[in-house]
């Protein structure tokens, strides 16, 4: 107990002092996750949406995939990109291995079948009358899917919200392919991980917190974004 | 919402364009090494002065020793600093690495409960300590906890035990697949005996009260460390700025700082120099 | 009939052109016919977006005090506001039925719009079509089970039956001298099948 408000207060001092090590940390969490997120979204949503409203054969398979996909331990997608950008593996030359990059390729294919998964599921629970109807009043394919995903727009934040909480809290893939570095690739967590292997627990306990608030308040935020609806009734 | 989607957009694609801007590889040098190393602070100390004279930026990325080679066997670091001598050796022969440079040594140590219930302490010596400690573990009066995780510390810990040909299998002995630092946790909390390197053990001591060194001071418990330049020929990597780090090393001025570390705060040192 | 599918076989005449299984219309022709369907599916937006929708997908400019008048007539003024998914069952159908005459089709298909109404509901929506049809010029094809709807609506009226057309004439015609003994057994209230 004495552990965590020594943590709490560390972590308030951290946060007061602006010191330099912990902002950058911050920082580096934040883009790498909210970058990799942004692609995810980008891939997620419409292969979710495509996959909700749309049969073709062999559906079943990619789907089953895409769920395997949203249980697929972090740690072994992080070792495969590992291969991918080592200087040995097919990227190589990219030079990504060990840069935020690498880190947020790794983040893109931990959430986007997270989001791809949940938007798929909100999209498909939609009444299917509407599509019919949508149709009837003469909207396009593209316009279909827009305002079907408009109208299972809350299950569609919830897909980027998971997608978000897989990936801001995660440690194996990200220690492994972006190394750790300090100012450069270390994160909340790997650092959170450092400090504890290092005994410093009262710090370790208060990068948890910053973790845990910056998750609150980006969850808060993205549940009250205007318009979304369904709290007038 | 239409225009919390914009914000939204203009700090993702800031974000992204941070990303773009922010890997400068020109004046990089990569660094393995094993996260004991990099636990201890010693490099926290040293890299910054290398930084100021030479203007490289070193990027230090802290694994497993099995994985800080095989980083170096990949060519995806310009050099390593680890402590497993034969691998080491190994690595240098089989043409991955030019040459290894002894920089530093630090020693383990065995710890323990402090109660001591396998009477350790006692022992003459390191074997027999040993020996101790799976007596009173079958007896089931004691647990040892192994890192189990392939790490320097864990090829050691196996080579003291089939030197002494003692037979590891049994419930006293928990392999955990976990770093120095939580091997010690748990070793702690479980009331188990663990090896330890000197350093790892004095820098979290505070937070092992139930810990205590029992043994130390074998010729067997030293744990050299050296330094190895991975081999240009292999791969691409930036061999030139890998040499300017290992002269730094073994420099007489930086020798002379690492046998000082240490000393303020937990009043005696945590490694020895060992360059020529 | 109304395009959203591909017939299965046979030939639709529309506006001087004949299309058929190979021969699929284009998204201005179909854009032409609408259909409103027993069970109306609108969206979560207010009332007024429902039935702005497709203006807007037409790319049309939305013309909102032209909704408000048609709200009037609907009674649903009130209404305009709220969310459409909640709305009551009459309610909804009658925006479904605005959001199809907003943007004045060719062919509107009414596949049983009341079947599932109350009376005061019903009159409703009948008196909006009536009202409509006098200044417009829309093709309306309704389909009913209630032979007093079709009294009060239709000029021409159909029996159809498993899929094929029985016998179609003017509405005068077909209720007084039917020439079929199916359209003589309907309308004397037996059973057909």
């Amino acid at each position: 107990m004495d552990l965590l408000i020594e943590g709490l207060q560390e972590a308030i001092s951290l946060l007061i002092s602006f010191d330099p090590r912990v902002i950058n940390i911050i920082l580096t969490s934040l883009q790498v996750t909210g970058t990799a997120l942004f692609f995810a979204t980008l891939i997620g949503i419409p292969l979710g949406a495509f996959l909700g409203l749309s049969d073709f054969p062999g559906k079943s398979i990619i789907v089953a995939v895409l769920y395997t996909g949203m249980g697929f331990p972090p740690v072994a997608i992080g070792l495969l990109v590992f291969i991918t950008f080592s200087s040995a593996g097919p990227f190589g030359f990219l030079n990504w291995l060990f840069t935020t990059r690498a880190m947020i390729v790794a983040q893109i294919i931990i959430s986007f079948p997270l989001v791809a998964g949940f938007t798929m599921t909100a999209v498909s629970s939609v009444d299917s009358n509407l599509l019919l109807q949508l149709k009837a009043l003469g909207a396009t394919k593209r316009q279909i899917v827009l305002a079907i995903l408009k109208e299972s727009r809350l299950g569609v934040l919830v897909s980027i919200i998971a997608g978000f909480g897989a990936i801001i809290s995660e440690v194996g893939a990200v220690m492994m392919v972006g190394g750790n570095i300090e100012r450069s690739t270390r994160v909340l967590t790997t650092a959170i991980v450092l400090e504890t292997r290092k005994g410093n627990f009262g710090l370790a306990i208060s990068f948890g917190i910053i973790l845990l608030a910056i998750t609150f308040i980006v969850n808060f935020c993205m549940s009250n974004l205007p318009g979304r609806g369904g709290r007038r009734d | 919402m239409k225009r919390s989607f914009l914000i939204a957009l203009v700090l993702i694609l800031t974000f992204v364009f941070i990303g773009c801007t922010r890997e400068d590889t020109t004046e990089r040098i990569r660094l393995a090494t094993t996260t004991s190393t990099d636990d201890s602070g010693l490099l926290e100390e040293l890299l910054p002065i290398f930084e100021k004279e030479s203007d490289y930026n070193v990027e230090v990325i802290a694994v497993g020793t099995g994985q800080a080679l095989e980083i170096g066997r990949r060519g995806d670091v310009d050099l390593l600093l680890v402590h497993a001598l034969e691998l080491e050796h190994e690595f240098v022969a089989q043409g991955y690495g030019t040459e290894r440079f002894p920089v530093m040594y630090n020693d383990f140590v065995i710890v323990g409960p402090d109660d001591d219930p396998a009477d350790i302490k006692e022992e003459s010596n390191l074997g027999d300590s040993l020996k101790a400690v799976y007596q009173a573990g079958l007896a089931g009066d004691a647990t040892f906890a192994s890192r189990g995780d392939d790490s320097g510390t864990h090829a050691k810990e196996i080579n003291l035990w089939s030197e002494y040909e003692i037979d590891r299998e049994g419930d006293w002995y928990k392999s955990l697949g976990q770093g120095m630092g939580d091997t010690l946790i748990t070793a702690n909390e479980m009331q188990s005996y663990t090896l330890a390197d000197r350093g790892t053990y004095l820098s979290m001591k505070d937070y092992l009260p139930n810990l205590a060194i029992l043994v130390e001071g074998d010729q067997e418990l030293f744990n050299p460390y050296g330094i190895i330049p991975i081999n240009p020929d292999q791969h691409d990597v930036n061999y030139e700025r890998a040499e300017k780090l290992v002269e730094f090393f073994v420099r007489s001025d930086i020798q002379e700082q690492i046998g000082e570390f240490g000393k303020d705060k937990f009043g005696q040192p945590l490694f020895f120099p060992d360059a020529d | 009939m109304n395009f959203l599918e591909a017939p299965d076989h046979g030939e639709i005449e529309f506006l001087d052109k004949v299309y058929n299984q190979s021969k699929q219309p284009s998204l201005d022709i179909k854009r032409k016919v609408t259909t409103v369907f027993q069970r109306p599916a609108l969206m979560s937006s207010s009332v007024v977006e429902n039935i702005a929708y497709p203006l807007k997908i037409r790319g049309k400019d939305v013309n909102y005090e032209q909704i408000d008048q048609l709200l009037v007539k609907l009674g649903l003024e009130e209404l305009k506001k709220q969310r459409a998914d909640k709305l009551s069952g009459g309610e909804a159908q009658r925006v479904s039925l605005a959001r199809a005459l907003i943007f004045k089709p060719e062919v509107l298909l009414l596949d049983e719009p009341t079947s599932n109404l109350d009376p005061a509901n019903i009159k409703i929506i009948e008196d909006i079509i009536t009202d409509y049809i006098k200044n417009n010029k829309t093709t309306i094809v309704m389909v009913t089970h209630n032979l007093f709807q079709a009294k009060r609506l239709a000029d021409r009226v159909g029996l159809l039956h498993d899929g094929d057309f029985i016998e179609v004439k003017e509405k005068e015609e077909f209720f007084n001298n039917p020439e079929q003994e199916l359209t003589k057994d309907y309308l004397a209230g037996r059973l057909i099948c």
